[in-house]
């Protein structure tokens, strides 16, 4: 549905909100490479594969964060696309992917570079059959 | 914040009282104007850490405090592992031994001034900074690993310094006990050559002038003298570090639950220092620190390079390098016991007073210079430690000017490119390689640089050696 950002006063709030959890984490991930580079103008080519899992939705959606920024540093990448499973085993698991492209400082706009993803402000919430998913990154 | 939830001790001291499970009360060293106007989660922040298993004294914030995530920025905590004290991830955060250091030169402001523009463009050139950037050193992932054992001392070992940079380091260069096992592959394959890499944010490599000299005995002993030209250099860990950060959040989030540690705010998540996963985490950050120590002697080599290829003579010496986003093991008095005590400063300076073994045997008896990086375009100091910061503050101070405006809002108010002009006209060439970026920085954006550093020299924490003016500024 939709993503943005929200002040902090050191860092950057990022927001995503979705018809169904899986839609909030990929908007959310959205906010997070807008908060890096304009991500309008990364091309989505080359996938890459996330999985990562956690006690909890809420650090879930930490963990989901946090293993996309390392593969995009790891790749040299910025990403614009994202696809999000979620199940729940024993604990919550995330199989999905990221669609971006090679960083380029010329074509991308370079804003922040993103540190991580925190516990601060963390929410992963179902209000009138939305979802909404946000914390605090550290830039 | 509203001045009256605080207890007066003094004009720059102000007590939260230890309520419910606080287990030690909250302090806040700054003026009641700083106070007023801090954000009221500084205070919740000070009291959320004042829970935490093992804390000793109480759980501080410095001048310039701003709300971080579960410390805030500017805090400093100590905990004691023989009263069930605890390591926690946001008593660090993620970019560990973010810190700063600073070369004299032997260039006046006369004869830099009419080439800075020449002097900037040169290291814009030289030193890698920005998002994703590579350096200019390959190293081997074993050349990685004894990085991150013996940090700058190795990169030293290199060529890439002279041994007088680590006699000036903190720590001369290196912390032992730091095992890169503990240090996730990931976090291996995302050092990705970032040695020697400025990185993003509010990075800096800053020339700048001796404005003002507040104590003439303290400054010739730093080797400082009126409008000399110094260099000073704001980077940390780079992915790394970063890396190692959020691994660590995650053991430490577990490690909370395994042992039943109740926390105030998710993050705050910590594991006992006597714990598998404390020490693991001790080590990796650590490794981290090492790691932030070795980028910052590779960006003074090409500071030297760059600064040799526009003044042929010119010769840049260390006046003293340290990192404000630190855990470390010291010794310190608590009720006149002498303690082994773990202190997190995220966002805050060590400041040892005079004596202390830490202190290179040069500056021993002044104290440890502590180096405050204000802003672009105002102003940045050197301070020295105290007796009394030992005793109030475990020898800690501010580390900055601190943020008194959100990123969003100052992108809102500036334009990057704009300020540069603007900056331009007061004298200060800036080249920046994300205008959005450069925009959040801007010195408007920040605190008082000048009250925040009044109010550590008035409470005697640390007292005001120079002030230093920035003519060029060179930002990730």
């Amino acid at each position: 549905m939709s993503y943005e950002t929200f002040p902090h006063e050191a860092d950057i709030g990022i927001k995503g909100i979705g018809k169904t959890i899986e839609e909030a984490f990929e908007e959310a991930a959205k906010a997070l490479f807008d908060v890096e580079v304009d991500i309008e103008k990364v091309k989505a080519e080359k996938k890459i594969e996330i999985e990562c899992q956690a006690q909890n939705k809420e650090e879930l959606f930490v963990e989901w964060l946090n293993s996309l920024l390392s593969q995009a540093s790891l790749n040299e990448m910025v990403f614009s696309k994202f696809k999000v499973n979620i199940k729940k085993n024993k604990t919550f698991e995330i199989k999905g992917y990221a669609l971006g492209e090679k960083l380029d400082s010329e074509k991308h706009n370079i804003k922040d570079e993103v540190k991580g993803a925190t516990y601060s402000q963390l929410k992963v919430e179902q209000k009138n059959n939305k979802w909404v998913v946000q914390c605090i990154v550290d830039v | 914040m509203e001045i009256s939830r605080f207890k007066k001790i003094n004009e720059y001291e102000w007590e939260i009282a230890k309520t419910g499970d606080m287990r030690v009360p909250g302090k806040i060293f700054a003026s009641s104007k700083l106070i007023k106007e801090m954000d009221e989660k500084v205070l919740e922040q000070v009291t959320n850490v004042a829970t935490l298993p093992g804390i000793q004294k109480a759980s501080m914030a410095m001048a310039d405090a701003h709300w971080g995530y579960g410390f805030p920025i500017g805090g400093v905590a100590a905990f004691d592992a023989n009263d069930g004290g605890v390591v926690s991830v946001g008593g660090v955060g993620f970019d560990v031994n973010c810190g700063v250091r600073t070369l004299r030169t032997n260039l006046t402001r006369k004869e830099v001034e009419p080439k800075i523009k020449e002097l900037i463009d040169q290291l814009f050139r030289d030193v890698p900074a920005g998002l994703g950037i590579r350096g200019e050193i390959s190293l081997a992932p074993e050349q990685v690993k004894r990085v991150l054992t013996e940090g700058a001392k190795y990169i030293v070992d290199l060529g890439y310094g002279l041994p007088e940079d680590l006699e000036f380091t903190e720590e001369e260069g290196f912390v032992n006990g730091a095992d890169p096992k503990n240090v996730s592959d990931l976090a291996l394959k995302r050092e990705k050559k970032q040695v020697g890499t400025l990185g993003s944010g509010n990075h800096y490599l800053e020339v700048q002038y001796v404005d003002e000299i507040y104590d003439e005995t303290i400054a010739k002993i730093f080797g400082l003298e009126k409008n000399q030209i110094l260099v000073t250099i704001h980077c940390g860990s780079r992915a790394l570090g970063h890396q190692i950060g959020t691994d660590y959040l995650k053991i430490l989030a577990e490690a909370s639950r395994k042992y039943g540690i109740t926390i105030r705010d998710r993050e705050l998540v910590c594991a006992p220092i006597n714990s598998k996963e404390g020490q693991k985490y001790i080590s990796a950050v650590r490794c981290a620190i090492n790691y932030a120590f070795a980028n910052r002697q590779v960006i003074t080599y090409l500071a030297r390079k760059s600064f040799k290829r526009i003044f042929k003579n010119s010769e840049l010496k260390m006046v003293y390098g340290i990192g404000h986003n630190t855990l470390k093991e010291e010794k310190h008095k608590v009720n006149g016991k002498q303690k082994h005590l773990f202190v997190h400063r995220k966002g805050s300076t060590r400041a040892f007073g005079p004596g202390r073994q830490e202190i290179p045997q040069a500056y021993r008896k002044a104290g440890q210079p502590v180096l405050v990086g204000g802003t672009m375009g105002t102003c940045s100091y050197i301070l020295v430690g105290t007796d009394i910061g030992m005793e109030r503050t475990f020898g800690s101070a501010c580390h900055g000017a601190g943020r008194a405006m959100s990123r969003t809002k100052a992108k809102k108010m500036w334009y990057g490119k704009k300020l540069a002009e603007e900056l331009k006209k007061k004298g200060i060439y800036i080249r920046a390689h994300s205008m959005p970026g450069l925009a959040e920085e801007a010195p408007g954006a920040y605190k008082q640089v000048d009250e925040v550093v009044n109010s550590m020299h008035n409470a005697d924490i640390a007292k005001k050696i120079v002030k230093l003016k920035p003519i060029g500024n060179l930002k990730g």
